[in-house]
């Protein structure tokens, strides 16, 4: 046991050589991996140079020798970007739909696995569960072509609406509506699924604390307080800190899906609009020199909110 | 004692509300999907008029007849399962493979690969460069260009990197004892105890390449390499071709009820499958973010 | 870290690469390679292709754009070297390509193996794809110049609630309060294109994206009467007298509600329309009013008569078998090759009277040519306009939209100035994005999102953006024409 020990719990302090004898088959497992990651997402790195160049998509033998061909302009997007007020719009727009989207919809699964945990029949629990989960495996097209017909100003909800108060809600054109349209879709889709992680972590709860804080004489309030959450509010930060890290993602496919011209004043985010500055108006360098912007951000609080996490918490992603 | 008895009353009524509520908070999770079931089913006038809530009017098979004898449509739902079936697997592999060293502290190296893995989870070289990947590799066109793209998500390799961390030490070490490298631990030890973790990653991925469209959209130009998603983005959003293919046998169907037929039928594989995975997922998701 | 270096040797080298191959045999047939827009069918797998095939003896494999982002996916590929031999695209996409420089000069493969194409195809249409005297493009005119847009209107509640055919805007307007009134949950007025609802914009007094205004061309946009005509198009939508969905219609939304009684008047697109082909198929029994163009204060009345280029064929640089693309589609048009991939066999898929009145025999014309039109590059410009009779009237709904749209076009049809605009640069570059945020606009405009006492902003960002280059390069040419 004593020999065990020395030579496969501190293979750190062995010199590579050796070490790469023992260990190399780590290494070769890596390799697919590695070439996926250096050659799919590294290597394609160099069209970010795009975001520094007047992109001419003719000017070379081939596209990708137009890229090297194109002239620089040095920081003149990004100039440009910062400067235009569509940029602050753009991102108070990607803050706005993130926070409500946290403020919302982050409790709401919390609640959820609350009262998911409360049901003490296991048949009702199990279908309940299984049937909370069914949106989150449809996609954006497909629940946008189901929402798109019930809310619509013949759909089954205007209808309704119409006989019971006179009155419909242009869901999809009033700029205002259409932020909670995003939101509540969005609390559809993924309440169910991001309420599995609590769930779990309050039946990992001792049994014994309930009891023992039961015969004490605490209600339900009570034993939430003093109990439920205390267990469960590791995973909560954890939670919470991931989603902040990705506060610039407002929901780039929900939105790119469910959108129209006459909402892009409250629905128009960073993401979805490099998507028409690219695709509509095929400007290549503008889009690119945006998606750097939003990738460096959002590599920065990824990796803030993670190590942050693991001080804290002692649990991280990564 | 009546204190206690009260409380008990009380205890079973906030029961009750609770199961009550659930039971609507379910509802209002299938009642929209009912939607499209029931106009699916529905005779043309009754679609057009707006008049089906959650069960079907003037019955008819004839939106699943059309949609199924679509030439385009089969095909794309094979492309879609072929997909599927080959992406998943080959993106489970290398996850898995990925995601096994990573979990040894012991690991030389690990960190900066880590650093690699997190870095390219943000930043991505743009549309044109990666078009310009494929078209490199001579893949425009291809179901293997729809499978690349998806076949690692870091945030997967995460998780199932913290899957293996939570594996006890001792099980393996025993392995290594007996002279067992890392592939054959992993083989032999490793993977047997991970089904659940391995089955939800499977099922996160075979999701997403089953729902995927956007990089069909980017490298597919034949129509028999098209993905259902594809088909279903085009039958949504510019169905009116569908009267000019046909304008006879159209003239007695809906668009909104063949578009509902669409959609009920290339969701169904996944609702089909997920209800039987789920024990595994919810035990797969536990372990991936509770143990850190 | 070898395997890493030499993914990307590979991936550099595959790239830089991109061969041009030209050295086929002369009695050997290349496979052709051809890239056309969306439309639902497979185009490898069409009674059509194969009668191609079997009377040029080409094999040819056929792609298609997706429906959406189609424009940028063209260039991409384009760019990226993708060889196509022809390209069949829009007018827009033309000349997005040629603007850069990606498209081949044909003059002197047509004047060695394009004797059809040369003959058959009028030198008036060749002008609207040549930039600066050579010719890149194989034009595809509209089948006969005719009128393409209009408003239908059920006459069975005109006549029910005992309404006139309305020839104003204002009384249009009324009309449409009377059906709101008696049929509260009918869509009053449908509408497809709400940026310029041709028949509404002649009570405005013009008739044309570009107008004459004094010997030179402005745009609608820039035009008084426009704005005259958004606040009555934005009055009707207050007035519950538009479709409250108008952002987020789609297609197949709006032959829904036509050809399910929920909608009164629609703004059918041409012959082809879905929504009004549905409407006529679900109640063959109803009639539909044509709507002629609405008088304005003058008591003037004009609507456009489509004489634009309805698609273009072209060959890439890239293209690794020009000349025999050339052959290729001059072959497809020899008479009797033509009449068959286009219509089908005399007497078997289609008839001729005695009169020279061509119809289809249904429904194996259908059957076996219902995408022809799909594989076309151009026709015989002198012959076609009555044998492509036979093609608008395969369905009984087709020819009613034809002739009805048409029915006055002798009182009413006026030539639009830019028709036989050449290709210009500048103007190319901008259209797509120009036209994408009128649209926009309008929506916000008719929506209430935008005010339209902020329309001279939208002007102003209208000009900046490219409508004013776009303005100086199309005067110059009416000017100098």
């Amino acid at each position: 046991m004593q020999g065990f020990l020395k030579s496969h719990s501190v293979p750190g302090k062995m010199r590579f050589g050796q070490y790469f004898r023992r260990y190399w088959s780590l290494y070769l497992l890596s390799i697919p991996g590695l070439i996926y990651v250096v050659g799919y997402k590294i290597l394609p790195l160099i069209g970010l140079q795009l975001a520094f160049k007047n992109f001419d998509m003719f000017a070379g033998q081939g596209i990708l020798d137009s890229l090297f061909k194109s002239e620089w302009v040095g920081l003149k997007h990004f100039e440009s970007i910062f400067r235009s007020r569509n940029f602050t719009h753009l991102l108070a727009n990607t803050l706005t739909i993130s926070l409500m989207k946290l403020a919302i919809n982050f409790p709401l699964a919390i609640v959820l696995a609350l009262m998911l945990n409360e049901v003490k029949n296991r048949i009702f629990a199990r279908v309940t569960q299984t049937v909370v989960y069914m949106p989150h495996f449809l996609s954006w097209v497909i629940i946008h072509g189901i929402f798109v017909t019930l809310l619509s100003s013949n759909g089954v909800v205007n209808h309704t609406l119409r006989a019971v108060s006179g009155k419909t809600i242009d869901f999809y054109t009033n700029p205002q509506i259409f932020r909670w349209l995003l939101v509540l879709t969005e609390s559809w889709k993924e309440t169910g699924w991001s309420a599995i992680v609590y769930l779990a972590g309050l039946t990992a709860i001792d049994e014994e604390l309930y009891d023992a804080a039961y015969v004490d004489g605490a209600g339900y309030l009570k034993r939430l307080w003093h109990v439920t959450l205390p267990g469960i509010i590791p995973i909560i930060s954890l939670m919470l800190l991931l989603r902040m890290g990705g506060i610039l993602g407002a929901g780039h496919e929900q939105i790119l899906v469910m959108y129209n011209s006459t909402v892009y004043a409250t629905a128009d985010v960073l993401s979805t609009y490099i998507y028409r500055i690219g695709i509509g108006k095929l400007d290549f360098s503008v889009a690119t020199a945006l998606g750097l912007f939003e990738s460096t951000v959002g590599f920065i609080l990824m990796v803030s909110c993670n190590g942050i996490s693991r001080k804290v918490l002692g649990r991280s992603l990564w | 004692m009546k204190a206690a008895a009260q409380k008990q009353t009380a205890e079973r009524v906030g029961r009750t509300i609770n199961g009550l509520l659930l039971f609507i908070l379910a509802l209002i999770c299938v009642l929209p999907f009912m939607h499209m079931i029931a106009k699916s089913f529905s005779g043309a006038s009754a679609v057009s008029a707006g008049r089906i809530t959650f069960w079907p009017l003037d019955a008819t098979l004839n939106t699943y007849r059309y949609v199924l004898q679509d030439g385009l449509f089969f095909s794309s739902f094979k492309n879609s399962v072929t997909i599927t079936l080959a992406g998943t697997f080959v993106a489970l592999a290398i996850t898995t493979m990925a995601a096994y060293p990573l979990s040894k502290q012991y690991f030389r190296g690990r960190k900066v690969i880590l650093m690699l893995y997190v870095f390219t989870m943000l930043f991505y070289g743009g549309m044109v460069s990666i078009y310009i990947f494929m078209r490199s590799l001579n893949l425009l066109n291809t179901l293997l260009s729809q499978i690349i793209p998806l076949a690692l998500s870091q945030y997967n390799l995460f998780i199932m990197k913290t899957f293996f961390e939570g594996i006890p030490e001792p099980i393996e070490e025993s392995a290594h004892i007996d002279g067992a490298g890392p592939i054959r631990t992993l083989v032999s030890i490793v993977l047997p105890l991970s089904l659940p973790s391995l089955a939800t990653i499977a099922l996160f991925y075979a999701v997403a390449y089953w729902n995927s469209y956007y990089h069909a959209m980017l490298f597919v130009t034949r129509a028999d390499v098209k993905p259902l998603q594809m088909y279903l983005y085009e039958l949504i959003t510019t169905a009116q071709n569908l009267y000019e293919v046909d304008p006879v046998i159209a003239s007695g169907l809906s668009g909104g009820g063949m578009q509902a037929a669409a959609i009920v039928v290339s969701t169904m594989p996944i609702l089909m499958v997920y209800p039987f995975v789920q024990k595994y997922f919810v035990k797969g998701l536990t372990i991936g973010s509770v143990k850190g | 870290m070898k395997k890493i270096l030499a993914l990307l040797l590979t991936l550099t080298l595959l790239a830089a690469a991109d061969p041009l191959v030209d050295a086929v045999a002369e009695n050997e047939k290349p496979v052709l390679r051809v890239l056309g827009t969306y439309n639902s069918h497979d185009p490898n797998n069409d009674p059509t292709a194969q009668a191609i095939e079997e009377k040029t003896g080409y094999h040819v494999k056929y792609f298609m754009l997706p429906a959406e982002n189609a424009l940028e996916n063209l260039l991409m590929q384009i760019a990226s070297g993708e060889q196509y031999d022809i390209l069949r695209i829009s007018e827009t996409m033309y000349q997005e390509l040629l603007s850069r420089n990606a498209l081949m000069p044909l003059d002197e493969l047509l004047a060695e193996e394009g004797s059809n194409l040369t003959s058959k195809i009028f030198d008036s249409a060749y002008s609207l794809t040549r930039l600066n005297g050579k010719t890149y493009g194989i034009p595809m005119m509209a089948e006969r110049a005719s009128i393409t847009d209009g408003i239908v209107m059920r006459k069975e509640i005109l006549d029910e609630l005992k309404l006139g055919v309305p020839t104003t805007p204002a009384e249009l307007k009324s009309v449409l309060m009377a059906v709101k009134a008696a049929y509260p949950d009918m869509i009053p007025l449908l509408t497809n294109d709400e940026e310029m609802i041709e028949t509404i914009a002649s009570g405005f007094g013009f008739y044309f994206d570009w107008n004459e205004v004094d010997g030179k061309l402005i745009h609608y946009v820039e035009m008084p009467e426009y704005q005259e005509y958004l606040a009555y198009i934005v009055d009707l939508y207050n007035n519950g007298l538009l479709d409250a969905d108008i952002a987020i219609n789609t297609g197949t939304t709006r032959t829904e509600k036509f050809s399910s009684d929920n909608a009164f008047a629609y703004t059918c697109g041409g012959w082809t329309d879905a929504a009004t082909i549905a409407y006529i198929n679900a109640f063959p029994d109803r009639e539909l009013i044509y709507l002629d163009p609405l008088y304005d204060v003058n008591g003037k009345a004009g609507i456009k008569r489509q004489q634009a280029l309805n698609n273009v064929s072209c060959i890439p640089v890239t293209a690794a078998n020009p000349r025999d693309a050339v052959r290729f589609m001059n072959r497809k048009l020899d008479d009797d090759v033509f009449t068959y991939i286009t219509i089908g066999e005399k007497d078997v898929h289609f008839t001729v009277d005695e009169k020279g009145n061509y119809a289809p025999i249904m429904p194996i014309f259908n059957e076996v040519r219902n995408n022809a039109w799909w594989y076309l590059n151009s026709f015989d410009m002198t012959k076609y306009g009555d044998m492509w009779m036979a093609r608008t009237r395969r369905t009984k709904a087709t020819g009613l939209i034809y002739d009805g749209l048409n029915q006055h076009a002798n009182q009413f049809a006026v030539d639009n100035p830019t028709d036989l605009c050449p290709t210009l640069e500048v103007v190319a570059q901008n259209k797509a994005s120009l036209a994408t945020m009128i649209h926009d606009y309008v929506l916000q405009i008719i929506v209430g999102v935008k005010n339209i006492e902020d329309h001279e902003a939208f002007v102003q960002e209208w000009l900046e953006a490219g409508g004013q280059a776009s303005k100086d390069a199309i005067n110059e040419w009416y000017l100098n024409r």
